[in-house]
C-alpha cells in the first residue's frame, strides 16, 4: 500500500540494497522476511563461533536429510500411533462426559470436583505412576495422551452446554422437540465453539504429554530422540527435531481450524485468535 | 451428595487397592500414613515444596515482566507485530517440553534451567493475550486520547493498559498454570529436584504411597493457583467474565 507514498526525489534508488530494505520496512511480508533473514544471519554468525552449543542454520539444514529417514520418520511413526489412538479414545469419551455433566445435575455434582482438580493438575506428575501401570510402550503413550486431552475437552464441552442460548431452547420446547432432539439440534451445535476450544487445548497438551513421557521414561519416539540428541551434544539434529515438533504443532492447530471452518463455519468467527 | 461421592471413591480406592501389589498401587490409608511421615514426623516434603514454589514464582515473574510490555507493544505497533509474529507463533505451538534438552545444554541441570523453562512456559501465553488485549482496545478511545494530544506513552498508560486488563488477567491465569506444569517438567527432566524430583525418586524405588503424596501436593497447589487467579480475575475486572481458555 504505502509503497505509493511520495519519497523525496533523489533518495529513490530502485536497485540499491538500501532502497530495497527501506521499501521492505513498509510492508507486512517485507518486514517478516527481513526479520527472519536478520535473525538467521545473526544466528549463523554466532553459531559458527560457538558450534558446540548453538549450532547454526546451514548445519541444521544439512542435518535434516541426514536424520530424516533413519531416525525421524520411525520416531514420528511410533509417537503418532500412540498419539492418534489416545486422541481417538479421549475425544468421544470427553464429549460424552462433558455432555452428561452439562445435562445431569447429579453427574455434575459427583464428577465435577475430580474433573476440575485433574484439569488443573500437571499430568506430567502422573507419568511415573502410569509407567508402573502400563509399562514403557504403546499403552503408556495412549494413557498419557488420553489423560492430557480428556480434561480440557470435558471442561470446555461442559462450559459450552451451560452457555447455550436459553431463548433457542425455549423455541425448541415450544415446537415440542424432545430432549434428544434438543440436544442434537440446539445444544450440541451451540456448544461447538467451546468444544473446539477444548479440542485445541487437548490436542496441544497431549502432544506435550506424550513427548515428556517419552523423554522421562526414555522409550522410543520423538521425545526419546530429543533426549538423546541433547545428551550427545548433537545440537543440529536437536534443532531439526524441535522444528519438526513445531511443524507438527502448526499442522495440528491449522488442521483443527480448517475442520472448524469447514464443518462448523458458524463458530469460526468468534474463536479466531 | 459430594461428600457421599467422595467417601464412596475413597472406600472403593481402599478396597480395590487391598489385593493389589504395593508397588503398583497404594490405598488411601497408606498414603495418609506417608503424608503424615513427610509432613510431620520426618518433615521431608517442606524443602521440595519451597524449591518448587520458588522456581515457579521467579520464572513466572520474569515471564510476566517481559511478556506483558512486549505483548502490549506488539498489539499496538503493526511493525513490531510483523517483526515478532513469526517467532511468537512458531514458538507458541511447540510444547515447552521440546526445549528441555536444549536448555539443559545451555544452562545445566539445576535451578537456572528450571527457571528458564518456567519462564519460557509463561512467556508466550501472557504475550499473546496482552497483544490480543491491546489490539481489541476500542479505537474510539484511542482517537479520543489522540485528539487531546496525548503522547504515545500517555495513550499506552491511561488507555491501552486499563482497557487490556481483562485479557492480561486471562493471560496471567493461563501463564500461571502453564508455569506450574513447567516447574514439574523441569524438576522431573533435569536434576531431580523439588516435588517433581520426589515423585521420580519414590517411583524408582517403588514406594508408591510416598510417590502419591507429592502428586497430591502438586494437584493441591494447581487447584489453589486456579482458584486464586480466577477469584482475582473476577475481583479486579468484574465486567469481564472469564470464559474458555484463550489458548493455554
Amino acid at each position: 500500500m504505502s509503497k505509493l507514498q511520495a519519497e523525496p526525489a533523489g533518495r529513490l534508488e530502485p536497485f540499491s540494497p538500501l532502497g530495497v530494505v527501506r521499501r521492505a520496512l513498509r510492508s507486512r511480508e517485507g518486514l517478516m522476511v527481513l526479520s527472519i533473514l536478520v535473525v538467521l544471519a545473526a544466528w549463523e554468525a554466532y553459531g559458527r563461533s560457538h558450534p558446540l552449543f548453538t549450532s547454526y542454520p546451514t548445519e541444521i539444514l544439512a542435518a535434516a536429510p541426514r536424520i530424516f529417514l533413519p531416525s525421524l520418520v520411525p520416531a514420528l511413526g511410533s509417537t503418532l500411533t500412540g498419539y492418534s489412538v489416545g486422541l481417538l479414545l479421549a475425544i468421544p469419551a470427553a464429549i460424552a462426559i462433558g455432555v452428561a455433566m452439562g445435562r445431569n445435575r447429579l453427574v455434575d455434582l459427583i464428577l465435577g470436583p475430580y474433573v476440575n482438580a485433574l484439569y488443573v493438575t500437571p499430568r506430567i506428575a502422573l507419568i511415573p505412576l502410569l509407567v508402573l501401570w502400563f509399562g514403557l510402550d504403546f499403552r503408556l503413550r495412549v494413557a498419557i495422551v488420553f489423560l492430557s486431552a480428556v480434561f480440557p475437552i470435558i471442561v470446555n464441552t461442559y462450559a459450552g452446554m451451560k452457555e447455550v442460548d436459553q431463548a433457542l431452547l425455549d423455541v425448541g420446547r415450544v415446537f415440542t422437540a424432545n430432549r434428544s432432539q434438543r440436544l442434537r439440534t440446539i445444544v450440541l451445535p451451540g456448544s461447538l465453539p467451546y468444544i473446539f476450544t477444548g479440542l485445541r487445548l487437548g490436542v496441544a497438551r497431549a502432544l506435550g504429554g506424550v513427548i515428556v513421557a517419552e523423554m522421562t521414561a526414555s522409550i522410543s519416539g520423538i521425545g526419546r530422540l530429543l533426549g538423546n540428541y541433547g545428551r550427545f551434544f548433537k545440537v543440529g539434529e536437536l534443532f531439526v527435531t524441535i522444528i519438526t515438533i513445531g511443524i507438527l504443532g502448526l499442522v495440528l492447530t491449522m488442521g483443527l481450524a480448517f475442520i472448524q471452518r469447514r464443518f462448523a463455519p458458524w463458530t469460526a468467527a468468534a474463536r479466531a485468535r | 451428595m459430594r461428600i457421599i461421592a467422595f467417601v464412596a471413591v475413597i472406600a472403593l480406592w481402599e478396597y480395590s487397592a487391598g489385593p493389589m501389589n504395593r508397588a503398583l498401587f497404594a490405598p488411601p490409608s497408606e498414603v495418609l500414613a506417608a503424608a503424615n511421615r513427610q509432613f510431620i514426623t520426618e518433615r521431608t516434603i517442606w524443602a521440595p515444596i519451597r524449591d518448587s514454589v520458588f522456581v515457579l514464582f521467579v520464572g513466572l515473574g520474569g515471564g510476566l515482566l517481559l511478556g506483558i510490555p512486549l505483548g502490549l507493544v506488539m498489539g499496538r505497533s503493526k511493525r513490531i507485530h510483523f517483526v515478532l509474529d513469526p517467532y511468537v507463533t512458531f514458538l507458541y505451538v511447540i510444547p515447552s517440553v521440546a526445549f528441555v534438552p536444549l536448555l539443559i545444554l545451555w544452562l545445566g541441570f539445576n535451578q537456572p534451567f528450571q527457571i528458564a523453562l518456567v519462564f519460557e512456559s509463561a512467556l508466550f501465553p501472557i504475550m499473546i493475550n496482552a497483544a490480543a488485549g491491546a489490539q481489541n482496545v476500542e479505537p474510539d478511545l484511542i482517537d479520543g486520547g489522540r485528539s487531546f494530544r496525548a503522547s504515545q506513552w500517555q495513550i499506552m498508560r491511561t488507555i491501552v493498559v486499563p482497557a487490556s486488563l481483562p485479557f492480561i488477567f486471562a493471560g496471567i491465569r493461563i501463564a500461571f498454570s502453564a508455569a506450574w506444569v513447567g516447574v514439574v517438567v523441569a524438576q522431573m527432566t533435569g536434576a531431580l529436584a523439588g516435588l517433581g524430583g520426589m515423585i521420580l525418586r519414590a517411583a524408582a524405588t517403588f514406594r508408591t504411597a510416598d510417590m502419591l503424596v507429592p502428586i497430591l501436593v502438586i494437584m493441591a497447589i494447581g487447584v489453589t493457583i486456579h482458584a486464586l487467579t480466577t477469584w482475582l480475575h473476577h475481583r479486579l475486572t468484574p465486567w469481564h467474565r472469564p470464559e474458555g481458555n484463550v489458548g493455554a
